[in-house]
């Protein structure tokens, strides 16, 4: 077969391929009238389509902003309120120097400064403190819908942990107070 | 041309004055097809432009789709294609490259077609047609005979011998380059003759 007919018609075909050419001719295609919609498909719409999913998602990030917004300042606010809502269990633990309720903040500052009161006495205040935290966690689980009922108890659970620390903390101080004034009664002698 | 001369004409070796080859050159400059106006009619609503489209575009996918559906369903197929093509128009970003484009849409719809249908058996040509003749039958087997050959081949034979085409018609109109058209032509009918039993150089 000479390849310039095969390429493009040009020159001697061989018998072989004239017939066959010949005989697939037959099947060549006829067109058919073709039936078109009335408006082709334009690419506007997807500019529409991509400002409206812009709008959207705008809207969701703001929501979600202002949702979070709120939940962080009303955690910051019950927190507060917890803890000057119980104010006798804090100030008794410092005395009568501290007639004001303390916050945890506070607390934690003075502890920090370790400027606690060390005139407190060997009555069983970390009991009383522990059973006052125990009276009030049970009127919380009494008040607080069940839902969030977990939610407050861990709450309650930090500030009783952080109330029994103070606790053991005084009482340790005021355990040093006793032995260093028994070491300087020793030191000084007996009273006549 | 011979064989090895097509192929040494894909990766040609010599350069240019620039160092750039002459194919090289000529795929880097930009090419306008003489059809993309066409498209560019089509795109502002102009449905004539697109029946003027389907004129000159109906062999190509007519071809592709012989190549590898039954011949009975061709051409509703090409139909679809058409109809496909022309919604989905403005999703085309080059005009000029519309062929390419409306070839691999044929090529996918057959392969959808072949996803879609259950095994069935194709008509004999003879059967469907009014003038049946010992003519047709022939045209049967001889289609079926090249579609036993690799894909590349056969898309390439059936626009060459079916549709008419010649070799840089079918460049042009398929979007591939004239080399490899070239090469599936001298290969394919290579290995069709050598399964139709005709020997080489008769």
């Amino acid at each position: 077969m000479r390849d310039d007919y095969l390429w493009d018609g040009s020159g001697e075909p061989d018998p072989e391929t004239e017939r066959l050419e010949r005989t697939l001719q037959k099947l060549r295609h006829q067109p058919k009238p073709l039936q078109l919609p009335a408006v082709p498909a334009r690419r506007q719409p997807f500019y529409g389509l991509a400002a409206a999913a812009a709008v959207v998602l705008l809207v969701l990030a703001a929501g979600t902003w202002v949702a979070l917004l709120r939940r962080s300042h009303d955690t910051a606010s019950e927190r507060l309120l917890t803890a000057r809502r119980t104010p006798g269990t804090l100030s008794s633990i410092y005395g009568a120097a501290d007639s004001f309720a303390l916050t945890i903040d506070e607390v934690t500052a003075k502890r920090e400064a370790n400027t606690l009161p060390e005139q407190l006495t060997r009555e069983s205040r970390p009991r009383r403190v522990v059973e006052e935290r125990q009276t009030v966690v049970a009127a919380a689980r009494k008040r607080a819908p069940l839902r969030r009922r977990d939610e407050r108890l861990m709450r309650e659970g930090e500030m009783a942990k952080e109330q029994l620390m103070l606790a053991l903390h005084y009482a340790s101080s005021k355990l040093n107070l006793v032995q260093r004034k028994i070491q300087a009664n020793k030191a000084s002698g007996p009273a006549s | 041309m011979s064989e090895v001369e097509a192929i040494a004409d894909l990766f040609p070796i010599s350069e240019g004055r620039h160092g750039m080859t002459a194919s090289a050159a000529a795929v880097a400059a930009p090419v306008r097809s003489p059809h993309a106006s066409l498209v560019e009619a089509v795109r502002r609503g102009d449905q004539s432009a697109f029946t003027r489209l389907y004129e000159l575009y109906g062999p190509m996918v007519h071809g592709i789709l012989l190549a590898r559906v039954p011949w009975n369903e061709v051409d509703d197929l090409v139909q679809d294609v058409f109809l496909h093509a022309y919604r989905r128009l403005h999703t085309l970003r080059d005009d000029n490259a519309f062929g390419g484009w409306l070839a691999m849409i044929t090529r996918n719809r057959a392969i959808d077609y072949h996803r879609r249908s259950r095994e069935t058996e194709e008509l004999p040509l003879d059967l469907a047609q009014s003038t049946s003749n010992a003519t047709d039958a022939e045209a049967g087997e001889a289609i079926a005979l090249i579609r036993t050959l690799p894909e590349a081949y056969r898309e390439t034979l059936v626009l060459r011998f079916v549709e008419g085409m010649t070799g840089p018609e079918i460049a042009e109109r398929t979007g591939l380059t004239p080399s490899s058209v070239r090469v599936n032509l001298h290969r394919g009918m290579k290995l069709l003759r050598e399964k139709m039993g005709i020997q080489e150089g008769t």
